[in-house]
């Protein structure tokens, strides 16, 4: 018996949910099924682990006082918990929001078949929602089973209601900007402007925490006062009592909020089947490019001409670009956070070029990962460059120039932002940058992860790139470590060198036979 | 004697435990057209792909023009230019900028390169498009454009796999006189089709492949005159040397 009717929404997440699961099964190899089952129950395990120490706590005396009418300090830090995270979920949702348009899938499918538009877009709508708070709800389970046993109030666990609540609000408002974005600009900009949206609510973020930290070490505490002579303490307790449980407010939130959901889904869902179309004839472009392009058939060595090939693709591919350079978008911002918050002695001060000289190379290595994926594994005719009369080294060769190339363009800006504050920070951070590039560069061609490019930014789901991910993620962190302590001029830098060397190098003999030759 | 443009020696191909090529002998003379005919699956793709180097063959050996393309795959694919049903295009690039890249891969003279990129334009009717990107560019000029670059590198041999798949009757038509005119020039031309008509047409001769295994091979007139009653249309012979004729009329 099916559980829901044919054509409701249910039926329709149920599809959904079934299409996800069967992907999820397929990642690595076929394993995916035996690595969710693994995860879950490690899951669970944390979880009952989580309400275990907890309750031991308890019993050992370790007592939480009593929520009863919450006082100032536990609303700040309550709502700021909950703004934190639903600013961030909203970062996400605004970021993603273009796929319910741009992501074709069974798109056509569904919109041909004679299902109400503002079905399919509630159904994608919940999908944003539940992607953008699963991280949320994962991280915070165990916290709040600490806490609930602790305390003993059992209100806590309204706690992951509530961010399902804000993830329904924030999916709603991400995909509302979307399309009013895409009725003011047209398909193609919105999915730049929207992502670029997104970092700024991300950014938002450490602007507020830098304003917490330059309040004058007070903390938190002076916002108390200033949330009773705003006038918001209302609305800042009204949110914090449904977070903790309190029926009424917890009942007015979820109605506020499957409202707004349901607002959106029923004012555009016209709008979405008409936007999906217009997004359908721009995949599919019909335009002229009538701009002249200077092909002067030069004399050119086959890495120039590689490199030229694939910085027009990635130039004429502004989502693209911007999906990339998001990555590194942040840094500047962080950078000059926590430069402007240097001070105070000269060990500190050391200390922030060298974190800075470190997330530089960090960076530099996620960039090259994003570039490296979209040169080797989404080359768009790798049998035309097979055929070729060259060497696969030689194509190898190029490919890893490609990447690095643009990297360091774009690392050497801030390297030498740093370079003025500290000559040696600066040249550490751009050296780092560069090795870090070609390491992943590499990796990204031993471990090749065949895709479109359209998939980019699928591209960590496919067989066995999840594994690379981390892979890549562990590298780049050690680059971090190695950079950031060369930076500060630490010997100490050599133990994670050594760790970096070791790593690289065991991939390397996993990956002997395609050394250079990227024949994965 | 003529001059070998390919020879294939007990060649074979298997992928897991399916055997796709199958000890399979093949010679193709140079300057002809020669048709490589199978029903699907038949090895056909799986033969060409080998002769390029996409695909290593479990043994055998492939010479190209005299040239041992599995010892010295450099000098094999200088000579050789591919062509795929679904056309290796970059979406982004405009065609001249492709044929530009190509000429680059294949160390063409730019000067010469430009000269020949111009004339193959202009001959497939692409010039007028030259500077706008692939990307929207129906399948028959993405194949034209294709072919464009398949030709830039002025290849002696040219191996095409369904080349006139999804094409409508005038690009079909143009992309066959480029074939035969480079055919007169004195290239080599190897194609697969499930056309049959052009096969018949176009072929000087006709390989017949099963099961990895060369069935048939000679001009319309041998391959009538060993299987048929002279009189047969090049459709009744292969349906009938594939065993397919019984299915071909329950249908």
């Amino acid at each position: 018996m099916k559980l829901f009717r044919q054509g409701s929404l249910g039926w329709f997440l149920e599809h959904e949910l079934r299409i996800s699961w069967r992907f999820l099964a397929s990642m690595g190899g076929g394993k995916g099924r035996s690595i969710i089952i693994t995860f879950a129950v490690i899951g669970l395990t944390a979880l009952g682990l989580a309400a275990t120490i907890g309750l031991a706590l308890r019993s050992k005396g370790v007592h939480a006082p009593p929520l009863g009418d919450l006082p100032a300090i536990v609303v700040i830090i309550v709502d700021g918990v909950l703004l934190f995270t639903a600013s961030l979920m909203m970062a996400q949702t605004v970021g993603v929001a273009t796929m319910v348009f741009n992501d074709r899938g069974d798109l056509d499918l569904l919109l041909a078949s004679p299902t109400p538009p503002w079905k399919i877009l509630a159904t994608r709508m919940l999908v944003i929602a539940f992607n953008s708070m699963l991280f949320f709800q994962i991280l915070s389970l165990p916290l709040i089973l600490t806490a609930t046993a602790i305390t003993e109030y059992w209100g806590l666990l309204a706690i992951p209601l509530v961010v399902s609540l804000l993830a329904l609000v924030a999916a709603a408002l991400g995909v509302a900007i979307a399309m009013g974005l895409f009725r003011i600009l047209g398909p193609r900009r919105t999915r730049i402007v929207a992502q670029l949206i997104g970092v700024a609510t991300g950014l938002s973020i450490v602007v507020m925490t830098r304003l917490i930290r330059g309040s004058g070490g007070k903390g938190l505490r002076p916002l108390g006062p200033w949330l009773h002579d705003s006038g918001l303490e209302p609305a800042a307790r009204w949110m914090a009592r449904a977070a903790t449980g309190s029926p009424l407010e917890l009942i007015s939130l979820a109605a506020g909020a499957i409202g707004i959901f349901a607002l959106v889904t029923v004012l555009l869902g016209r709008r979405f089947a008409a936007n999906a179309s217009i997004a359908a004839g721009e995949a599919q472009p019909a335009r002229a490019n009538t701009r002249r392009a200077p092909s002067t058939f030069k004399t050119r060595g086959l890495r120039k001409i590689m490199v030229i090939k694939e910085l027009k693709l990635l130039w004429r591919d502004p989502s693209l670009i911007s999906q990339v350079l998001l990555q590194i978008l942040y840094l500047p911002f962080v950078m000059f956070i926590t430069l402007s918050g240097r001070g105070g002695s000269q060990f500190f001060t050391h200390v922030t070029y060298a974190i800075c000289a470190g997330a530089m190379a960090y960076v530099a290595g996620q960039l090259a990962a994003g570039f490296g994926w979209l040169t080797i594994s989404a080359e768009e005719a790798p049998e035309l460059l097979t055929c070729a009369p060259v060497t696969s080294d030689q194509v190898a060769r190029a490919k890893v120039t490609a990447v690095v190339l643009p990297v360091a363009c774009l690392l050497s800006v801030l390297s030498i932002g740093l370079a003025f504050l500290s000559p040696w920070a600066g040249l550490m951070a751009f050296v780092g940058s560069c090795v870090c590039a070609a390491v992943i560069a590499y990796i990204e061609l031993w471990m090749q992860r065949p895709g479109k490019r359209s998939s980019f930014r699928m591209r960590r789901r496919g067989s066995g790139s999840p594994w690379v991910a981390i892979l890549e993620a562990v590298i780049c962190m050690l680059f971090g470590s190695v950079t950031g302590m060369a930076a500060a001029g630490t010997a100490w830098a050599i133990l994670p060198a050594l760790l970096l060397v070791a790593v690289v190098a065991i991939v390397a003999s996993l990956n002997k036979d395609k050394w250079l030759t990227g024949d994965a | 004697m003529t001059e070998a443009a390919l020879e294939i020696r007990s060649l074979r191909k298997a992928f897991d435990a399916k055997v796709a090529v199958d000890d399979l002998d093949l010679d193709v003379r140079a300057g002809e057209l020669y048709a490589l005919l199978g029903p699907n699956g038949a090895g056909k793709t799986t033969t060409l792909r080998m002769v390029t180097g996409l695909l290593k063959p479990d043994k055998g050996a492939i010479r190209v023009f005299g040239v041992d393309a599995l010892k010295d795959p450099i000098a094999a694919k200088r000579m050789i230019a591919w062509l795929p049903d679904e056309p290796m295009l970059y979406d982004k690039l405009t065609p001249l900028e492709y044929l530009e890249f190509i000429a680059g891969l294949w160390g063409v003279d730019p000067k010469v390169a430009a000269e020949r990129a111009e004339h193959l334009l202009k001959l497939l009717g692409l010039w007028d498009n030259r500077d706008q990107r692939c990307e929207g560019f129906s399948r028959g000029m993405k194949q034209k454009a294709s072919l464009a670059g398949a030709l830039v590198h002025d290849p002696k041999l040219l191996i095409l796999d369904e080349p006139l798949t999804g094409l409508d009757a005038a690009i079909a038509r143009q992309v066959k006189n480029l074939l035969m005119q480079k055919v007169s020039e004195g290239a080599t031309v190897i194609l697969t089709t499930h056309i049959l008509e052009v096969a018949e047409r176009m072929a000087q001769r006709i390989g017949v492949i099963q099961n990895g295994r060369l069935l048939a091979e000679g001009t319309l007139d041998e391959l009538r005159a060993a299987h048929g009653d002279g009189k047969d249309t090049l459709e009744d012979l292969f349906l009938e040397m594939t065993g397919q004729a019984d299915e071909a009329e329950l249908a």
